[in-house]
């Protein structure tokens, strides 16, 4: 038996968060807002990986999240 | 106010499909040579990822995707002007015309492996609960310890648990690797036979949760039902294997422009 | 058809697993990769000291799952004495044992204890 229409939906949801925030063409910086444990781990490991080109545009990611998280406190 | 984005489209004379967008906000174009950017005007800060505004941007994009080529916006894209839109466009011009090329009159499919990489459903993940197995779910630690302590230190574990334990978890780990490797090599199959259908495709074995593999295609629309029926092939061949697929998408995952997530398989590889 | 909202919510899924266990497992794939974008997208005040509990709990747990890891390898490599292979299980042992006694005071499952860091995935997993 296919799976209900209420876990159709949520499956459906789910497939479309993944690609709606997470894909899809970034213009500028602070496109994404995140939890502050969650991103402030993951933009530091990122800087360590990424080459040193990339280095600068996510330290300006970085400084544009937090800001934008010490404007919301 | 803002300018929220929708999409990188082709620029067309005919008018919009769709008339408005977040909020009910009129939708509008800003053209720049042979493209256009779709917007909406945005009053606060960042929209909320609810499933409402998500799907509203899902819809907008679908229906403009009717008659041109689009390049979705991640949700969530704000501009504080036209000038900065402008500027944009212009920095990212060649690049968001070779996407709109090859994106022309494709979507996306999208497909979830769901790999065991744990114990059965229902069975704990833990060795303790691996060693005492089979017996009654009165605990084999406090049956000799008749007030149960906080410290450590007081416990008694019998003679010989401690090695038990350990052989008893690396049999696990074993165990779950060779299914783990077994199912990759199925993933990897379905992956060909798939990606035999699409114009792109790619597969992100992500090492680090090692549950997720996913997979995703850009298909000629034309050939959508004949990959709809490759995956149900698929499914036929394979019923161990959990496999979600979801489409048709706008092209989330194979634009480049403005890319500036690090993807995980270009880090491995460098 | 152009501006048909209702159409474009249905009919998304191509393929689902029938079998109710299958879904199970990949709705709690899901669930774990959502975790990171459920965060963001609502943050309930009620919720937040069970919240806070969890996030160090699964720290800890993290930090449990890369020792046990470590000393099944070394294991597993042969390097280690009989001895040895007992005391680090003993140890291993109680300290797996005391986490389910703080797992239970908190009314955590197992499966809520795992950090996800989107993109980067399970940072336990990355040490391996």
């Amino acid at each position: 038996m296919p799976p209900p229409p209420a876990d159709r939906d949520q499956l459906a949801l789910s497939e479309l968060l993944d690609r709606a925030l997470n894909k899809g063409v970034v213009l500028w910086g602070d496109a994404t807002i995140s939890v502050a444990g969650v991103d402030l781990i993951y933009v530091g490991l990122k800087v360590l990986l990424a080459s040193v080109d990339t280095a600068e545009s996510l330290r300006n990611d970085a400084r544009t999240t937090g800001s934008a998280l010490a404007r919301r406190r | 106010m803002s300018l929220y984005i929708y999409a990188i489209t082709d620029r067309l004379e005919q008018p919009l499909s769709i008339q408005s967008g977040l909020n009910g906000e009129r939708l509008g174009q800003l053209v720049w040579r042979d493209i256009a950017a779709v917007a909406s005007a945005y009053n606060g800060s960042q929209p909320s990822a609810s499933p409402e505004n998500v799907w509203r941007h899902e819809e907008v994009l679908e229906s403009l995707m009717h008659d041109r080529a689009v390049l979705p916006a991640r949700f969530g894209v704000l501009a504080p002007s036209l000038q900065h839109v402008g500027d944009m466009l212009d920095r990212a011009y060649p690049a968001m015309v070779r996407d709109l090329e090859r994106v022309r009159a494709h979507v996306e499919v999208g497909v979830r492996f769901a790999m065991a990489v744990e114990a059965e459903a229902g069975e704990p993940k833990s060795g303790r609960s691996a060693l005492h197995a089979g017996e009654p779910a009165a605990t084999h630690c406090r049956a000799a310890d008749p007030g149960i302590g906080p410290a450590l230190g007081r416990r008694a574990f019998g003679a010989g648990s401690g090695s038990d334990y350990l052989r008893k978890r690396l049999a696990q780990e074993r165990s779950l690797r060779d299914r783990q490797q077994a199912q990759l090599t199925i993933i990897r199959e379905i992956f060909g036979l798939l990606a035999e259908q699409a114009s792109e495709s790619s597969l992100e074995e992500n090492p680090d949760d090692r549950r997720r593999v996913s997979a995703a295609f850009l298909v000629p629309r034309d050939r959508l039902a004949s990959f709809r029926e490759a995956v149900a092939g698929a499914a036929n061949a394979y019923p161990e294997l959990a496999f979600l697929c979801t489409g048709p998408w706008p092209p989330y995952s194979f634009v480049t422009a403005g890319e500036r997530r690090t993807r995980w398989s270009e880090c491995h590889a460098g | 058809m152009p501006g048909n909202a209702a159409h474009v919510r249905q009919q998304k899924v191509i393929h689902a697993p029938e079998d109710q266990a299958m879904l199970d497992r990949l709705a709690c794939v899901l669930d774990e990769a959502d975790r990171a974008t459920q965060l963001r997208i609502a943050a309930d005040p009620e919720k937040i000291e069970r919240d806070l509990a969890r996030l160090v709990l699964s720290v800890i747990e993290l930090l449990r799952q890369l020792l046990e890891r470590q000393a099944v390898r070394r294991v597993e490599s042969g390097v280690l004495r009989e001895d040895e292979i007992e005391r680090l299980g003993q140890a291993l042992l109680r300290l797996e044992t005391r986490m389910g006694e703080l797992r239970a005071a908190f009314d955590l499952g197992e499966r809520e204890l795992t950090l996800n860091l989107g993109s980067l995935g399970n940072l336990v997993s990355a040490f391996e």
